[in-house]
């Protein structure tokens, strides 16, 4: 149970309405949703850390664009690292990969919650976050892929890297695969959708 | 609020639900039965189709308006938690019908049941349902229905050609026709290949079930003014708006006042006019706004048509009104009365209309520059005739020069055999995507077809090949 | 020329196409007002950004061979931008900035403006089309924001269920919004 409120009451995707941009423009294969969960973990991990041990040094008044530099640094890495070792996953994350910068859900945790807390307790909340937005981009990315488009990529694009490929067809008939889940109207109606139903099933266990 | 919440704008008693309910059926009942006299009757007297088969389209308005009210009963039971009794009253008030029939008429008359069945559903549900039921929705639902199907599944909706018209005309509708002749060209070109201007307005010609008769449009619209159950403002507005500016066009290009008779009288233009933009929920209330409504249609329905490969264009000026109307019932509000209001309107609407008109020459003249380039790219070397077969032999520009055999039959592209491509580089590519294929696929409305990324000038030596040949075919 | 205009404009209209500022899209926009100033700064930010980015990346992180460096510049030269904005608003508008005034340094983490910047340099315009693609992106980005508001003030008082209330109900909105742009 307490995984299930971790996940769908303080997700930071359906709850908080944060970070929509990448949630909704990568989620068009599997792959892709989890790979950019995984990148804006690991960035939230490691620049809530960075901004808890630094929090004594920064005054209010410079705050913001200190956190921008410590991310953006974060986020070039990142883009080196994957520009270099596996090229197809960097382009077709386009301008997103760049934009993980500017996502609400990382400076809002260094912001509210980092720089006024323990390292040990700031790690804690950058995972529960995380976790939160990679499980929940990763649903969206699934339901998107596998409905849309019939197909779900594990592993296509990273395969350099890992050296595992598989991309299996789920659907190929006429109702399913829908381009609508593709399109990126069936992606804010989706969302919209997902959302509502939690809210429903939250009210629900309320009452 | 409340009030809306009870009683949707226009609508003053219980009473008088059933009573608008009753006239719109009335309104629709001849148009229904042309649509199954075209497609059904005649279909089955002519063409080689079984009776149930026959019947395709009289199958597609039940399913329409029982997925639409089945839904919204559902909706009301299960979301909602009303007993059955009121759930059923409550869908049955809610016009859920009505959309149901509205789509299913927008159709094409071959478009397999369940989309049918999918596109009412969705729009009762999320184009209407969600947004808090009747009285509240946004959007037309029985357009986005039209939306949501043809965003979901373009291309399982089948041709607009029902069978008979499949053997006697085949080739384009009228405004796809008119599109591939980019617009300009003379009587023969794009009204001929449909017999006159009366065969268009009687609709014995292709499209979708409900809108190509505008005899009975007019007859049903002249009924329900008479009766009061729709606006007259906005249809006349919207249908003038087209008129005036397609008669603008067609001094540009040198044609006769058939040029803007055949605007209005082919697509669903009409239809839309008449039962998509008058929906009392989807439309403003004050009468400037509905004058704006009107003539903001117009003014997009003609930018679509000439601008964007889809030739259509009314349904989605109608939704993209929708978006609009709070602006312009704003506006509405604001303008009653006040004189400088009306004219800064004024004033800004006559400048829209002369960068759209501007805009729009400037296409025309564009395109006709690219038919002479088209010329000077494509040559077409031999026609054989072989019974209803045809063969071009055609060479094509791209990086270096296509030979190739086009087999056309019934003025439909059947094969196209590359004998010699000097564009070796690039014809990987064009093969590993099946470019081919896809041109013929899309042979009615190559524009939209993405070139081969890569291999752009094989594949545009490609199109133009299909361009050309197709205008060769309709000449 | 004009097709890139009208692409950024609607085809590819930066929220409803790219997804970009939804933020600002759910939040801010419930006044009217509000939208159309913030409308007005952010177009601000994102054309004088775009001058400088596009001058920056062409003589001095291309020459140097240092193209990994532009997240960081971008970002920079965006925030400082917005202080500058902030600096303006301060001095010559002040009734407005009392009313956006904790918004205004939102602009720097609004995905559009750092959406916008990267798109010009991914597509390579050269800085005519960088400031085209600007100018028709911002003024997409305004004109849906300001359609927007007004749905949002008609959909506040719609009998909507209570879980679709609010944030669901405006996403479904948005994505129809979206099939109906994706056809212009």
């Amino acid at each position: 149970m307490k995984i299930f409120k971790y996940l769908f009451k303080e997700n930071p995707v359906f709850v908080l309405v944060l970070g929509l941009c990448s949630t909704l423009a990568v989620t068009t294969t599997f792959e892709k949703s989890y790979m950019m969960g995984l990148v804006v973990m690991i960035i939230l991990i490691l620049s809530n850390l960075i901004v808890s041990l630094i929090r004594k040094y920064v005054n209010n008044e410079i705050r913001i664009p200190v956190y921008i530099i410590i991310i953006s640094t974060l986020v070039t890495i990142i883009e080196i690292f994957l520009s270099r070792y596996s090229k197809p996953l960097y382009d077709s994350f386009g301008i997103y990969l760049p934009l993980v910068v500017v996502n609400c859900i990382i400076l809002g945790r260094a912001l509210s919650y980092a720089s006024k807390h323990k390292v040990i307790n700031s790690l804690k909340d950058a995972l529960k976050c995380g976790i939160g937005y990679l499980v929940a981009i990763s649903i969206i990315g699934l339901l998107r892929e596998v409905l849309g488009n019939g197909t779900l990529t594990l592993m296509n694009d990273i395969s350099s890297l890992t050296g595992y490929k598989e991309v299996i067809r789920i659907f190929n008939g006429n109702i399913f695969p829908n381009k609508l889940f593709l399109t990126s109207g069936g992606a804010f109606i989706l969302l919209g959708i997902i959302i509502g139903f939690i809210n429903s099933i939250k009210k629900g266990k309320e009452v | 609020m409340k009030f809306i919440k009870e009683n949707g704008p226009h609508i003053k008693s219980n009473d008088s639900t059933s009573k608008i309910m009753t006239r719109f059926l009335i309104a629709l009942t001849p148009i229904i039965c042309f649509a199954i006299f075209k497609n059904s009757v005649i279909v089955y007297s002519y063409a080689s189709k079984g009776f149930i088969e026959s019947l395709h389209p009289l199958f597609m308005i039940i399913v329409g308006a029982l997925t639409s009210f089945i839904s919204e009963t559902l909706y009301y039971k299960i979301v909602l938690k009303n007993d059955l009794r009121t759930s059923l009253y409550e869908s049955y008030r809610s016009f859920g019908i009505i959309s149901g029939i509205l789509l299913a008429l927008v159709l094409p008359p071959n478009i397999p049941l369940w989309l049918v069945s999918f596109g009412s559903f969705t729009g009762s549900i999320i184009g209407k349902m969600l947004f808090g039921g009747f009285g509240q929705n946004i959007f037309n639902p029985a357009l986005l229905g039209y939306l949501f199907i043809s965003a979901s599944y373009s291309n399982l909706m089948g041709s607009p050609f029902n069978a008979y018209e499949l053997d006697t005309i085949g080739g384009a509708t009228p405004l796809s026709n008119l599109m591939n002749f980019n617009y300009t060209g003379s009587f023969e070109n794009i009204v001929s290949p449909f017999g006159d201007l009366f065969n268009l307005f009687v609709g014995n010609i292709p499209g979708a079930i409900g809108e190509v008769s505008k005899l009975l449009i007019i007859i049903s619209f002249i009924y329900l003014v008479i009766t009061k159950t729709i606006k007259w403002i906005i249809p006349t507005i919207y249908v003038t708006t087209v008129f005036i500016l397609t008669f603008i066009i067609s001094k540009y290009i040198d044609a006769g006042v058939w040029y803007s008779l055949f605007h209005i009288l082919s697509g669903g233009l009409l239809f839309g006019a008449v039962f998509m933009a008058t929906d009392p929920v989807t439309s403003p209330l004050t009468t400037i706004g509905q004058i704006l409504h009107g003539l903001s249609l117009g003014i997009l329905t003609v930018l679509l048509r000439f601008l964007t490969p889809y030739p259509e264009g009314v349904m989605t000026s109608i939704l993209f009104m929708n978006m609009l109307v709070p602006l312009f019932d704003k506006i509405g509000i604001k303008a009653r009365n006040n004189i400088r209001n009306i004219i800064i309107i004024v004033i800004t609407f006559i400048l829209i209309i002369i960068i759209s008109i501007l805009n729009i020459t400037h296409k025309l003249d564009k395109n006709s520059s690219n038919v002479s380039e088209l010329d000077s790219k494509v040559n077409i070397l031999e026609v054989k005739e072989d019974g209803n077969k045809k063969i071009y032999e055609v060479t094509s520009k791209g990086w270096g020069l296509i030979k190739a055999d086009v087999e056309v039959e019934d003025k439909n592209i059947k094969s196209i055999i590359i004998k010699d491509s000097k564009d070796e580089t690039q014809w990987n590519e064009i093969e590993k995507n099946n470019y081919i294929y896809k041109v013929i696929q899309n042979q009615n409305n190559i524009d939209k077809l993405d070139a081969v990324s890569g291999s752009t000038y094989s594949s545009n030596a490609l199109k133009n090949i299909v361009k050309k040949v197709k205008i060769e075919e309709a000449k | 020329m004009s097709s890139i205009f009208i692409t950024a404009l609607i085809a590819e209209n930066v929220i409803l196409n790219k997804f970009l500022g939804i933020c600002s899209f759910l939040g801010t926009s419930n006044k009217e007002k509000n939208a159309l100033s913030m409308g007005i700064c952010t177009s601000f930010v994102v054309l004088s950004s775009t001058l400088l980015t596009y001058l920056i990346n062409k003589y001095i992180l291309i020459p140097t061979d240092s193209t990994y460096l532009q997240t960081i510049t971008f970002i920079l030269v965006i925030a400082s931008f917005v202080q500058v904005n902030e600096l303006i608003m301060k001095r010559y508008f002040k009734d407005i900035y009392k009313s956006l005034g904790i918004y205004l340094p939102l602009i720097t983490t609004n995905c559009a403006v750092f959406g916008i910047i990267l798109t010009n340099i991914k597509m390579n315009y050269n800085l005519l089309e960088s400031m085209i693609n600007s100018l028709g992106s911002t003024l997409g980005f305004v004109l849906v924001l300001y359609i927007f508001s007004l749905l949002r003030e008609k959909l506040e008082t719609n009998n909507i269920i209570k879980s679709f209330k609010g944030i669901p109900i405006a996403l479904i909105t948005a994505g129809i919004m979206a099939l109906i742009f994706a056809r212009i």
